[in-house]
């Protein structure tokens, strides 16, 4: 399996798309930041100095680390779904089942490979990015950062909740590419659903309160709750509790659907 | 122990039990069993239709084993079956004597196969995409990849990236990769597919190569001159099934028949003496020419069964049928336009 896991590796560094979609992340926060300055200069009185304040490092999670969030699970679901889906498109599988121990051991090989681009892509575009780019956009416009341990912390726990929001994205981008063959689709549903998910359940709750607990067990909800922990004060530890179970329940879940239909499909094609 | 593989056309490769690897690009153990695959009672079956149907054919060490038959006979899905690609419903696969279901392993480790197009990563050169392989499989040296692209005159390409290679290149990168772990067993399946003629040519003369190093070939294919050219034996399948298999030579020599030249003689006369000649089966007139089956060993006993009624031949030329003739025979198949 350290075979495959290598030449997975090795692959993902040489495709010049999983270096386009970290530096894609980079250049949005940037142009988010930018755009915080052109207000900040474009402004005055009260104004001005709300958005000087957007700029801090202590705003940094409710600001930068959230846009970028956005940015960092639309990026990965392309390549989470591009990881497997090009294999198909490129007729690649046959070749690379050839090559495999066992099929497990292949499917294993690449979702360590998607865990490792999941937790590096978090890290530069979620965690460090934001953080940069809060700090440089603070100086210009004249006001100290205002960094401590504490916040730095608080950085490096938003950045840890993050990750698990972004597993889920990730597996279920993964997963539909393999069953459907298609990167397409995988891509759609998984960005998709973090659009639908709220506003079907925003209307359904309003019919009844059970969609109210339903809509606590989905994807949307829970990812919300792992992002807003440490800049809103209404969500609980508990509900930051559920939210990371669900999170990861709802990855091994994608997880374990991609083995069973992986190990079982006749490779006839592709 | 030691080994001696007969490669295709009657030469001989393996003196001892070390088996050279291509241009001494390393060696091979020579194995113990002169079987390298043996597939049994092969069958697989796509809902309600069977695809392969009890198919059993071996391929032995230093062979090229024509796997023929028309599209759709099963070819590539028996070639998944090997591969451990598709399940198969009945049957099992050995390689090296060791039962393959349930012990993939043997697949990278025993064989090598382009599975009709060579398939590559398009944004990896032709080096990389080697190595990509190479670290798949584990213990290949970057030197080893470097001899098998100069293997197939890809060495100064190496660079370039898959997707600008002409389909003639992508086919002798597949080879290549097929052999980096210098398998006892190499699968082509349709390697020639979309070549022009100069690159068939050039796949084709690397494939007897490749037997006389050592290895065993399958070659599926649907190009029948090609296969005739190059293998030692066939197995051709129709609809799922084995129809026939064996050596080149015989099967085509089963075909074969003797041409009589007579200009200006009797022909119903020389007809009659020909049919009289013991082993002959049939005799016919095809505008002046008289053809008689049977074998073309016959041909002296013939000339002097017309000599005894006072008829010269100009000419008796003994003429094997092709493969695509016999093929075609079988297969109840039109010659493709």
């Amino acid at each position: 399996m350290m075979n495959l896991l290598r030449s997975e590796l090795f692959r993902l560094r040489k495709r010049s798309q999983s270096w386009m979609l970290i530096l894609i992340g980079i250049i949005l926060t940037a142009l988010f930041y930018g755009a915080f300055l052109i207000a900040y200069f474009a402004l005055s009185g009260e104004e001005k100095l709300d958005v000087q304040d957007g700029l801090l490092l202590t705003n940094v999670q409710e600001n930068g680390m959230s846009i970028s969030l956005l940015f960092a699970s639309i990026l990965l679901s392309i390549l989470a779904a591009g990881l497997i889906g090009s294999e198909y498109s490129w007729n690649t599988i046959r070749p690379l089942l050839a090559r495999a121990t066992s099929r497990s051991s292949l499917l294993t090989a690449k979702w360590l490979t998607l865990l490792i681009y999941t937790v590096v892509l978090t890290v530069i575009l979620v965690g460090v990015t934001p953080t940069l780019f809060s700090s440089v956009a603070s100086m210009i416009s004249g006001e100290s950062p205002g960094g401590s341990v504490e916040i730095f912390r608080g950085i490096v726990f938003a950045t840890g909740r993050i990750l698990l929001t972004m597993l889920p994205t990730a597996a279920l981008a993964f997963m539909l590419a393999l069953v459907t063959r298609s990167i397409a689709a995988g891509i759609a549903v998984s960005i998709g659903i973090g659009f639908l998910e709220p506003a079907i359940f925003g209307l359904l709750a309003a019919l009844s309160d059970v969609f109210d607990t339903i809509q606590k067990f989905g994807l949307a909800w829970g990812s919300q709750q792992l992002m807003m922990k440490g800049y809103d004060d209404g969500v609980t530890n508990s509900e930051v509790w559920q939210a990371g179970i669900t999170m990861l329940v709802y990855t091994v879940i994608f997880v374990v659907i991609s083995y069973v239909v992986f190990r079982r499909r006749d490779v006839t094609s592709g | 122990m030691g080994q001696t593989a007969v490669t295709s056309k009657g030469t001989t490769a393996q003196e001892n039990g070390q088996v050279p690897g291509i241009s001494g690009l390393g060696t091979r153990s020579a194995k113990s069993s002169t079987m390298v695959l043996e597939a049994i009672g092969l069958t697989k079956r796509f809902k309600q239709f069977v695809a392969v149907n009890q198919l059993s054919f071996n391929v032995q060490a230093g062979e090229v084993l024509g796997f023929l038959g028309p599209n759709g006979a099963g070819k590539s899905t028996t070639v998944g079956m090997i591969l451990g690609l598709i399940s198969a419903d009945e049957g099992s696969v050995r390689i090296m004597g060791q039962e393959l279901v349930g012990n993939q392993s043997l697949v990278p480790e025993h064989i090598g196969a382009i599975i009709e197009n060579p398939a590559f990563y398009p944004f990896m050169s032709g080096r990389d995409n080697l190595k990509a392989h190479a670290l798949a499989v584990g213990g290949v040296s970057d030197s080893k990849i470097e001899e098998l692209l100069k293997l197939v005159s890809l060495n100064e390409r190496a660079g370039d990236k898959f997707k600008n290679y002409s389909l003639g290149m992508k086919q002798r990168l597949g080879i290549a990769s097929t052999l980096l772990t210098d398998p006892a067993l190499v699968i082509l399946d349709e390697p020639t597919n979309g070549l022009d003629p100069a690159g068939q040519r050039e796949i084709r003369s690397i494939i007897p190569r490749l037997a006389e190093e050592g290895h065993s070939i399958l070659l599926a294919s649907h190009m029948l001159h090609e296969v005739e050219q190059v293998s030692d034996r066939v197995a051709i399948v129709r609809k799922g099934q084995l129809i026939t298999e064996g050596n080149v030579d015989d099967l085509v020599r089963r075909g074969g028949y003797i041409e009589v030249m007579l200009p200006g003689s009797d022909l119903d006369a020389a007809m009659r003496a020909i049919r009289a000649v013991p082993g002959v089966e049939q005799v016919t007139n095809e505008r002046g020419r008289l053809i008689a089956v049977g074998p073309e060993e016959l041909g002296s006993a013939i000339n002097r069964s017309l000599v005894d009624i006072g008829l010269y031949a100009s000419a008796i030329s003994p003429k094997h049928s092709s493969l695509e003739d016999l093929f075609l025979e079988l297969t109840d198949e039109e010659p493709a336009a």
